[in-house]
C-alpha cells in the first residue's frame, strides 16, 4: 500500500511531462488535473524540440560520453578489483581501505583542482573532460572485488598452468563470470553519468558538447522557450525514453548483481 | 588404442616422456616449514604416490612442483630440465585437481582445448570474431579442434563436448580435467587426490582406467592420496610424507613388509597397528614355568627395547585352553564385519591395551563379547620400533602403547 503510494508519487511527474508534451499550450491552463492531448500539438511539440535545438546531438553526446566512460571505468576496475581479491601484495588491506574510503567522496570535492587543471590541458569543452574524472571508479573496484573474491581459487592456479596471464585471467574467466555484477555496474554507471547536470555545467559551454540535462536546462534557460513548455517536455521525455527502455532491459541483471554484491 | 603422444605427429615432436628430480625442496609459509629438504626421484613413465596424513606437506610438494608456490630452496628438474625460472605454464606439467577446477562458464570443448588456445594462438587469433581475419589462426585452430576431439575420444566423452561443466556428473568433470591434462602432453602429471570426490563404486573403476591411461600415454606421473589403499593398488612406487619431509620411499611390497618406522607402519595398517611396550609383551609372552625365550624376528625380546608392533593380519585368536605357543592373554570386546574378513577387537588382559585381530567373517560367533582367549602374534611379521615421540596426530594410537 505505501509501495503503490510511493510509486504514485513517483511517477506523477513523468506523467504530466508525458501530458504536457502532447497538449497545446493553451490547454496547459484549461484547469483541469492533465491537459488534453491533441495529435497536432503533439506534432508541433516534438518537431519544435527536434530542430530550435540540437536535442539529437545532445543525445548523441550523451551516448557517446556514457559508453566510452563504461567501457574505461570496467578496464580499469576489473584488474584493480582482481588484485584486490586474489593477488597479494604488501599493502592490500590499505589499498583496499582507500578505495573504500574513496567511495564516500562526492565529486564535488575534487570539483575545483579537476576544473582548474583541465583548464591549464586546454581540455575545457571536450569530451576528454567529461570522461577523464570519471573513468577510476570506487564503486566499480569495490563491486567487482567483491565478486572476484569467491571466485575459487583452484580454477585460478588451473588457468596459469594453462598458459593464462594474469589479464587473460581477468577478461576471459573472473569478467565472464562476474556477468550480473558488470550488467549492474552498467546500468548505474549509465544511469549516473547520462542524467549528471553538475559536472558538464562546471566544464561545458559550447552547446555541440552538451549532454541532454545540460541541453535542457539551457533550452529552457535561453528564453525563447519560455513561453513554449509543451516542447520542452516533449525535450525531457525524449531525453528519458533511451533510459527508461534500458532499465526495464536490465532491472533483472540489476537486481541479481546487486542482491550478490550485497552478501 | 591411439595414444596421446602419437597426436602430436604434427608438430614433429613426439613427447619424451621423462622423470622427475627434486632436490632438497625447502619451502616456508611464516615460521613453518611446509616442505623441509625433499628429495627423490622419479623414473621415466613411472606412477609415483605421495602418502601422508593431511597436512603433511603433500598436495604443497605438487603445487612447488607445477610452480603455483614458490620455494624458498633446493631444485626441481623435470625431464632433466631445471624449471626453477619457469612460468608454470612453462614447465610442461599438467594438473588435475580435487574439486577438478574446470572453467565454469565454458563448454568441456573449450575446457579441454584452453591450454592450446592459450599458448598456440596468438592473441588475434583468440579474439572472438576478429580470428577469423587471420588464416594462420584458423589453422591451428582447426588443428586444436582435431586434438580435443581425439582426446574426447579416448575418454569417451564425445557427446558431452557442448556442455558445460555444471550439468555434468562427477565422474563426468572428472574426466574433462583429465582431458585438459591430456590435451598438453606433459612430461610430468600431477595429480591432486582426483579420486576423492567420487563416489566408492566410481572410484574403483576410474582408479583402473587411470591407471590404464597413465600406461598408454607413459608420462611420469605424482598422484597425491591420503587413501593408502588407493595408492598400494596402483603405484609402482610410493613416496610416504610426515611433516614437511620424506620418511621412505619404496614399492608398495616394500613399505608393506619394511616400514621404515613406527609412523610409516601405522599409515599403512587397517585399521590400526598394533603396538605393545616390550615389557609387557615379554611378560604375557614368557608367562608361566618353561616358557622359551619369546623372540621377534629371532631377537630375544628380553634384551630389546621399545614395542612390538604387528599388523591385525598378522596376529590369530586361539581358544583358551589352547596352550601350545606363547600367546598373549586377551578378552574379546566386539566383532566387526569387514567383507569375507572381519576384524576381532580384543582387550589385552591386566591391561587397557586394545588389540585388534583379522579373522574370518565365519569365525564371528566363535568369539562373542567377553570370551577370554589366547592371541598368537606372526613374529616373523611383527617388528621391534623405538618408542614414538608423542605428538599431536599420533596421540590416539600412542595410547595403545601399553
Amino acid at each position: 500500500m505505501i509501495l503503490t503510494l510511493a510509486a504514485a508519487v513517483t511517477l506523477l511527474p513523468f506523467i504530466y511531462m508525458i501530458a504536457v508534451s502532447l497538449a497545446p499550450t493553451g490547454a496547459l491552463w484549461s484547469g483541469s488535473l492533465l491537459p488534453a492531448p491533441s495529435l497536432d500539438a503533439a506534432r508541433a511539440n516534438y518537431a519544435y524540440a527536434l530542430t530550435e535545438v540540437p536535442l539529437l546531438r545532445y543525445m548523441a553526446n550523451g551516448a557517446f560520453v556514457c559508453a566510452m566512460i563504461l567501457v574505461l571505468q570496467v578496464l580499469v576496475a576489473a584488474p584493480a578489483g582482481y588484485a584486490l581479491a586474489k593477488l597479494p601484495f604488501r599493502g592490500r588491506g590499505l589499498l583496499f581501505g582507500a578505495v573504500i574510503l574513496a567511495l564516500m567522496i562526492p565529486i564535488q570535492v575534487p570539483a575545483i583542482p579537476l576544473y582548474v587543471a583541465l583548464a591549464y590541458a586546454g581540455l575545457l569543452n571536450t569530451y576528454t573532460a567529461l570522461i577523464l574524472p570519471v573513468i577510476i571508479s570506487a564503486f566499480a573496484i569495490f563491486l567487482f572485488r567483491q565478486f572476484f573474491t569467491s571466485y575459487p581459487d583452484e580454477v585460478l592456479d588451473a588457468a596459469r598452468l594453462d598458459g593464462f596471464s594474469e589479464l587473460a585471467i581477468v577478461w576471459r574467466l573472473m569478467l565472464p563470470a562476474a556477468w550480473p555484477a558488470v550488467a549492474a555496474f552498467a546500468t548505474i554507471s549509465v544511469i549516473a553519468h547520462w542524467n549528471d547536470l553538475y559536472w558538464p555545467l562546471v566544464v561545458i559551454t559550447d552547446t555541440d558538447m552538451m549532454t541532454p540535462p545540460l541541453g535542457l536546462a539551457a533550452f529552457r534557460s535561453n528564453g525563447e522557450s519560455t513561453g513554449n513548455p509543451g516542447a520542452l517536455m516533449a525535450g525531457g521525455v525524449m531525453v528519458t525514453a533511451p533510459l527508461v527502455i534500458a532499465f526495464v532491459f536490465f532491472q533483472r541483471h540489476l537486481i541479481r548483481g546487486l542482491g550478490i554484491g550485497a552478501s | 588404442m591411439q595414444t596421446a603422444s602419437a597426436c602430436d605427429s604434427a608438430s614433429g615432436q613426439k613427447t619424451q616422456s621423462v622423470g622427475l628430480e627434486l632436490l632438497d625442496v625447502t619451502c616456508r609459509f611464516g615460521d613453518v616449514a611446509a616442505l623441509k629438504d625433499v628429495s627423490f626421484t622419479a623414473k621415466p613413465a613411472e606412477f609415483m604416490s605421495i602418502i601422508g596424513p593431511s597436512g603433511c606437506g603433500k598436495s604443497t610438494l605438487l603445487r612447488s612442483i607445477a610452480g603455483l608456490e614458490r620455494i624458498d630452496d633446493g631444485g626441481i628438474h623435470v625431464g632433466g630440465k631445471d624449471v626453477h625460472a619457469l612460468r608454470p605454464s612453462e614447465r610442461e606439467v599438467a594438473f588435475v585437481f580435487q574439486s577438478y577446477a574446470l572453467y565454469p562458464h565454458m563448454t568441456c570443448r573449450q575446457n579441454i582445448a584452453a591450454p592450446l588456445v592459450m599458448t598456440e594462438l596468438s592473441a588475434l587469433g583468440r579474439t572472438p570474431l576478429l580470428h577469423r581475419l587471420s588464416p594462420k589462426a584458423r589453422h591451428t585452430r582447426a588443428r586444436i579442434a582435431s586434438r580435443v576431439d581425439k582426446i574426447a575420444d579416448q575418454l569417451q566423452i564425445g557427446p558431452m563436448l557442448d556442455r558445460r561443466p555444471g550439468q555434468l556428473s562427477g565422474g563426468q568433470r572428472q574426466r574433462v580435467a583429465l582431458g585438459r591434462a591430456l590435451i598438453r602432453e606433459p612430461k610430468l602429471f600431477l595429480l591432486d587426490e582426483p579420486l576423492a570426490n567420487l563416489d566408492a563404486a566410481l572410484r574403483n573403476t576410474t582408479r583402473a582406467e587411470l591407471h590404464a591411461l597413465q600406461r598408454r600415454v607413459g608420462a611420469t606421473t605424482l598422484f597425491v592420496t591420503h587413501d593408502q589403499a588407493e595408492a598400494m593398488a596402483i603405484s609402482d612406487r610410493i613416496v610416504v610424507m610426515f611433516d614437511g619431509q620424506v620418511r621412505q620411499i619404496g614399492t608398495p611390497d616394500d613399505l608393506y613388509r619394511n616400514p621404515a618406522d613406527i609412523d610409516v607402519a601405522r599409515f599403512l595398517s587397517q585399521p590400526w597397528l598394533n603396538c605393545i611396550h616390550m615389557d609387557t609383551a615379554a611378560h604375557h609372552l614368557e608367562a608361566g614355568p618353561g616358557r622359551p625365550t619369546a623372540r621377534v624376528r629371532g631377537l630375544p625380546l628380553r634384551e630389546q627395547t621399545g614395542v612390538v608392533a604387528f599388523r591385525a593380519e598378522h596376529a590369530s585368536v586361539h581358544p583358551e585352553s589352547d596352550r601350545a605357543e606363547p600367546a598373549l592373554r586377551v578378552t574379546v570386546d566386539r566383532a566387526e564385519h569387514a567383507g569375507s574378513d572381519a576384524n576381532l577387537f580384543v582387550t589385552l588382559q591386566g591391561s587397557d591395551t586394545q588389540l585388534v585381530v583379522r579373522i574370518p567373517s565365519s569365525d564371528i560367533p566363535r568369539w562373542p563379547g567377553g570370551t577370554p582367549a589366547n592371541l598368537r602374534i606372526d613374529t616373523e611379521a611383527a617388528w621391534i620400533f623405538p618408542v614414538p615421540e608423542q605428538t599431536a596426530d599420533t596421540d590416539r594410537d600412542a595410547m595403545k602403547v601399553a
